[in-house]
């Protein structure tokens, strides 16, 4: 007995040694087995500008996602980006500075980076009374900030500080805009309103003694407040009804410009330098001079303007000379064209299409462009930066495209994995599973026959398998460009954006392998709706929402084709796939309802099928207002959503999230102690969590709501909850794990582990056992255990790694806003049944267990940081997918940046590790047999010697 | 009507400027972080209490400032991809408790001046009130360790393998394989034979446990039937003959 016990403390002892609690990535994986798309999303500004004086120019762009970044012009990499608080309102460049001006609220910040590194060198607040939106110009010394609609402030570059100001309050003159002029004063354009009409205020200030005072206020009559239509340093123009009036800042007389055509649509720009001006007309464009003289407007000519110049966009290029730049681009095709203006006409022309350069295309026409011009020894060169409609940055020099970033993928809102073909299940093989006894037979062996040719290949390829170790590599001889890899670790993500983009990435490269672009709509659903099969190629179906309108839209995830669709006008209420359908020829159902309650199924046969046939009934939760859930129910038969229940929260509760139904791919219906009793899981499909705030309490509850009943299952309610910081919940299995910021008593993220049981004893279930907690009319409360742990970092997404059986352990992999990081929080340590006592108090059972002490404290732990040294900005949702290997979970995070990789949370149990080494296992080998060869004629002696019975 | 909207205005402006101070601070290099610029651009400073959520990034130098900042007490956190910095807090003192504070330090011959920022260490997952020891004020903030987010692939290490005492003891038995009937040789045969005499008992006894060993089944133990019900019936009495004739043998 004692000897047993020996044995089993050196296996444990063994164990020990070998068992990492720490899970992390191997240096040589990393970068390997993920990637990741650094993004900063749809550019508001874009200018290219030399960080240092005589250096080459960059690409700095301020987007919609609130990134200021800059980007190099060679390869279309990022060289820094950070992201500015409020919304990007205007960035602009002075020297060794990139200046941006940002708004949320009444709250104006003005902001200064380092062109060259990005770092943040001063941030000055400016509280506004008014949230009116502010103005910025920056000269080489200075910044001017127009906030209040008539504050103007001269804040100087070197440190953030407000050197003078000056206000322009009279209670009627709302000032809009403000620059630097070229003779050194600043100019304030506001518009005042009268009762009869509207006046066009221009003050000019002197700036130049730090001290601002007025010197001229010149008030013009317009008709309406919109009706600027230019402001440069060194010219104000603006429409008069029919005509184009400007004046010459810092000068009294207003003057005519010579218009050739109707005013309505008129555009301008001027160049860099100010000396000349295009105007865009309706039909034609026509281009300026500045007078050396007095300042006027010389008209030097008028070009027409092509068919469709909607889609044009100008851009006054970098450049000693004067160029101006004209891209129109319709659909992907278009032309780029420079103008000279001390030459007449176009100086030089090429053609752009987008969709020859990346053979992805749709990207919806040009958006904006930037563009710079430089003399070479051959002529001009020119270099464009164009912004899409959907979102792209693409550059091009001359005809050539050097690069696109698909900045689209930075406005997604849903992704779905899409499996990829197996290649060693060709359609022949699936054939012959529907034949019987000899036909199948003949036909493997003539398919055998036909496959002969593939033999060489494939023996040199498992050579070259055992040789290199790469099993990842199938060796079946096939080349197929998009089949699944050997372990299932290559897929395609599908994506859909909120600008109607829809885009393919492949995982084993990370780049886009096809997209699709649907202006105006934005993507409300999207699911993998057939997996691929020897016949069919893998379907994803994604639910657009337009202007009053929804479309349906199933494509070949392979290739992006549209195999199917489906139109209607109608609003959007709720979506979801409808479980238990599919088999490998079914595709998914997917039910849609509309705010007024009315379903649309598709497939429409099979999915009001499936709906009729539940035996419980179809039943989802929508918010009603922000603090109620009202819960419904599918009717085939009348095509509708039928209102089952409504649960009223507290008034004054505001339900911030609502998590996706728990229990899928369960593995185990109970948790086994270290005694071999059995904790049964308390399994509820229909079970959802919603968080709550109440801002008056300082409080957050999280309640369980029974879907299907309506009824709440558990509720629990923390108190000292910062409630203007993001709570994040996550449901899987039986376990909920919810994060949130709590101010006392001690400051700093507190994460909540609950695990829902049938019984509070082991080995006990609910009585009767439930085959299906939604038939039954009697309440089924959970019993639950829980804990509270702090971590370190604030947490801003949640997920559960995902495996194929759901065996491997399920850790939680977290966002951690702050660190810009995605950690796996190990199950391990999220573990509600962690004693609460030392190692040597523990029992031999909770030991067995497998369980770790208690610790209220999750260190501050880099080695569970799955996406290592990358930093991933604002990702907004976190998905998980199954490898074919059952150790291995894909994770996908997306937001602005896109990252993905693949983890193994038990270890690769089922895997080589890369650090097998066969030689070692060859070298055991011959030593042994060695060994034997060694002894055998000494055994054989000894044997022999033994029979014949000498010593 | 413009003179008196400007003068609401700055009246507005002093007025928050009064109530709100400005957290100054750098990060400095030590060992974890021998470059200060070394440290990325995106390195975040936070500055925490409910409901307020103020962030900056360090200058190229290390230095940050916080603008704007109400009285009350902050957790002051550092966060950075390549260093882990431990967590300040900050009380803004309104400038009564600040002249409270300095009375209450002053001795008869020192006056100390009011202060208005006091900084002290903290701790996660430590009751907020729970200070530590106070920092000098502007901040100078170290990181107290650098990431590391992998770990090396063990690879195939002869050294090691060597210094395992189980391996050792293997080699040291196939060696004494070979050399033991080199010393039998040696020895007379009778006193081989006196010495097995004497010692059997010894050799047995020792034997037996090896025999319990391999009569020992994992696959019961598992089970949970455990030895207990075999061991006093079966290895005892054959192990022992079996022992026993193989003395004989030899």
């Amino acid at each position: 007995m004692q000897w047993h016990t020996g044995l089993l403390s050196l296996l444990f002892a063994l164990l020990l040694t070998f068992y990492k609690p720490v899970s992390a990535i191997y240096a040589d994986e990393a970068s390997v087995i993920d990637f990741h798309l650094a993004h900063v999303g749809t550019p508001r500004v874009s200018f290219l500008h030399a960080p240092v004086a005589g250096s080459g120019k960059l690409a700095y762009v301020g987007t919609e996602k609130n990134v200021i970044a800059a980007i190099g012009l060679k390869s279309g990499d990022l060289l820094w980006r950070q992201i500015v608080e409020g919304d990007l309102v205007d960035a602009k460049a002075s020297g060794e500075r990139i200046v941006v001006l940002s708004q949320s609220g009444t709250n104006v910040v003005l902001s200064a980076y380092s062109a060259t590194q990005g770092h943040l060198l001063w941030s000055s607040p400016f509280l506004s009374q008014e949230a009116i939106e502010p103005s910025v110009s920056v000269s080489d010394v200075n910044a001017v900030l127009l906030t209040d609609g008539g504050l103007v402030r001269i804040v100087d570059l070197t440190d953030g500080t407000v050197a003078a100001s000056w206000s322009g309050h009279d209670g009627i003159t709302v000032y809009t805009n403000v620059t630097h002029t070229t003779d050194g004063h600043v100019a304030v354009v506001g518009t005042t309103s009268n009762i009869a009409s509207s006046t066009l205020t221009t003050a000019i200030l002197d700036a130049r003694a730090l001290a601002l005072s007025e010197i001229l206020v010149l008030d013009t009559i317009v008709t309406s407040p919109s009706d600027v239509l230019h402001l440069s340093p060194r010219l104000l123009i603006w429409k008069n009804g029919e005509t184009l009036e400007y004046v010459t800042l810092g000068k009294a007389q207003v003057m005519e410009l010579q218009a050739p055509a109707n005013v309505g649509h008129a555009r301008a720009f001027s160049s860099r330098t100010g000396r000349s001006i295009l105007v865009q007309f309706q039909h034609s464009t026509t281009f300026y001079t500045v007078s050396a003289e007095d300042g006027s407007l010389v008209l030097k000519y008028t070009i027409q303007n092509p068919e469709g110049s909607d889609h044009c966009a100008y851009s006054a290029a970098e450049s000693d000379e004067e160029y101006h730049t004209r891209s129109c681009i319709q659909g992907d095709v278009g032309r780029v064209e420079v103008f000279g203006v001390a030459e007449w006409g176009v100086v030089k022309s090429w053609r752009v299409d987008l969709a020859d350069a990346h053979s992805t295309g749709h990207f919806g026409g040009v958006l904006a462009a930037s563009s710079e011009i430089m003399t070479a020894v051959d002529g001009l060169v020119g270099r464009v930066l164009l912004v899409t409609v959907d979102g792209s940055i693409h550059l091009w020099r001359d005809s050539m495209p050097l690069w696109t970033r698909h900045e689209s993928l930075a406005h997604t809102t849903h992704a779905t994995f899409v499996d990829l073909p197996d290649p060693s299940v060709s359609k022949e093989v699936a054939d012959e599973e529907t034949h019987e006894g000899l036909s199948a037979f003949l036909k493997r062996v003539t398919r055998h026959i036909g496959e002969v040719h593939r033999l060489p290949a494939f023996f040199s390829g498992w050579a070259a398998r055992f040789a290199q170790g790469e099993y990842e590599v199938s060796p079946t001889g096939i080349s197929a460009a998009i089949a699944r890899d050997t372990f299932g670790f290559r897929k395609f993500i599908v994506t859909g954006t909120e600008k109607g983009k829809l885009a393919a990435l492949d995982t084993a490269t990370g780049k886009v392998v096809w997209s699709q672009f649907y202006q105006g709509n934005a993507a409300v659903g999207l699911w993998t709706v057939r997996n691929a099969s020897p016949d069919h190629p893998p379907v994803v179906a994604v639910l657009l929402k337009g202007q009053g309108t929804m479309d349906w839209l199933e494509l070949n995830a392979l290739d992006g084709t549209v195999v199917g669709s489906e139109s209607w006008t109608g609003s959007f209420g709720a979506a979801f796939a409808i479980e238990g359908v599919q088999g490998p020829e079914d595709t998914l159902s997917v039910a849609v309802v509309s705010q007024e309650g009315a379903l649309k199924v598709f497939p429409k046969d099979k999915g009001m099928q499936a709906i009729s046939a539940t035996f419980t009934g179809i039943r989802f939760a929508v918010t009603n207002g922000s603090s109620a859930v009202q819960g419904f129910e599918l009717d085939a038969t009348t095509a509708s959503a039928r209102s089952l229940w409504k649960i009223d929260f507290p008034s004054a509760e505001v339900i911030q999230s609502i998590s996706a139904a728990g229990a899928n791919h369960v593995a185990s219906i109970g948790r086994v102690l270290g005694d071999r009793s059995v904790m049964y899981k308390y399994l509820h499909s229909h079970l959802v969590g919603i968080v709550t705030t109440d801002a008056s309490a300082s409080s957050v509850t999280i309640y369980l709501v029974d879907l299907a009943r309506g009824t709440i299952v558990h509720q629990a309610r923390h108190g000292d909850v910062d409630t203007t910081k993001t709570v994040s919940i996550e449901l899987d299995e039986n376990r909920v794990v919810y994060a949130f910021w709590s101010i006392g008593p001690s400051a700093g993220t507190q994460i909540n582990v609950l695990e829902l049981y049938e019984h509070e004893k082991p080995n006990q279930r609910l009585d009767p056992v439930p085959l299906d907690y939604v038939s039954r009319d009697v309440d089924l409360q959970p019993y639950v255990v829980g804990q509270a742990y702090r971590y370190p970092a604030r947490i801003s997404a949640l997920a559960t790694t995902q495996t194929r059986y759901g065996i491997t352990k399920r850790d939680t992999v977290a966002f951690l806003p702050d660190l810009n990081m995605l950690v796996e929080l190990p199950k391990s340590l999220l573990d509600p049944r962690r004693p609460k006592k030392d190692v040597k108090q523990m029992s031999t059972a909770e030991k067995e267990e497998g369980l770790i002490p208690y610790d209220p404290i999750l260190p501050d732990e880099r080695r569970w940081v799955i996406s290592h040294k990358n930093e991933i900005f604002a990702v907004k949702d976190i998905i998980s997918g199954p490898a074919y290997l059952e150790s291995t979970s894909l994770v996908f995070a997306f937001g602005l940046d896109m990252f993905f990789t693949r983890v193994t949370p038990s270890q690769s149990f089922d895997k080589l590790s890369a650090s097998f080494s066969k030689g070692q296992l060859l070298l055991t080998m011959i030593a042994l047999c060695a060994a034997v060869a060694l002894t055998s004629p000494m055994v054989r002696r000894k044997q022999l010697n033994a029979l014949w019975g000498v010593q | 009507m413009q003179l008196s909207s400007l003068l609401g205005l700055l009246v507005a402006s002093a007025a928050s400027l009064a109530s709100a101070a400005t957290v100054q601070g750098r990060i400095a290099a030590n060992q974890h972080l021998p470059d200060i610029h070394a440290l990325p651009p995106t390195t975040l400073i936070t500055l925490s209490a409910a409901g307020v959520s103020k962030k900056t990034h360090p200058g190229p130098e290390g230095r940050f400032e916080i603008k704007n900042v109400s009285e009350g007490a902050y957790l002051l956190e550092v966060w950075a991809n390549t260093h882990i910095f431990s967590p300040v807090r900050i009380d803004i003192l309104s400038a009564d408790e600040a002249a409270a504070i300095a009375a209450k330090a002053s001795t008869d011959e020192v006056t100390v001046a009011p202060e208005d920022i006091v900084v002290h260490q903290t701790f996660r997952a430590n009751s907020f009130s729970n200070k530590g020891a106070k920092l000098p004020y502007p901040l100078t903030l170290r990181p107290s360790s650098q990431s590391s987010f992998y770990i090396p692939r063990e690879s195939l290490n002869f050294k090691g393998l060597l210094s395992n005492p189980m391996l050792l003891i293997m080699i040291f038995m196939g060696a004494m394989m070979f050399v033991m009937p080199k010393l039998q040789e040696g020895i007379d045969p009778e006193e081989l034979k006196k010495f097995q005499e004497s010692g059997g008992a010894g050799a047995q006894i020792a034997s037996n446990p090896l025999g319990a060993l391999e009569n020992f089944s994992m696959a019961s133990f598992l089970a949970g039937q455990g030895g207990t019900a075999q061991q006093p019936k079966g290895p005892a009495v054959p192990i022992k003959q079996g022992g026993g004739k193989q003395g004989g043998r030899r």
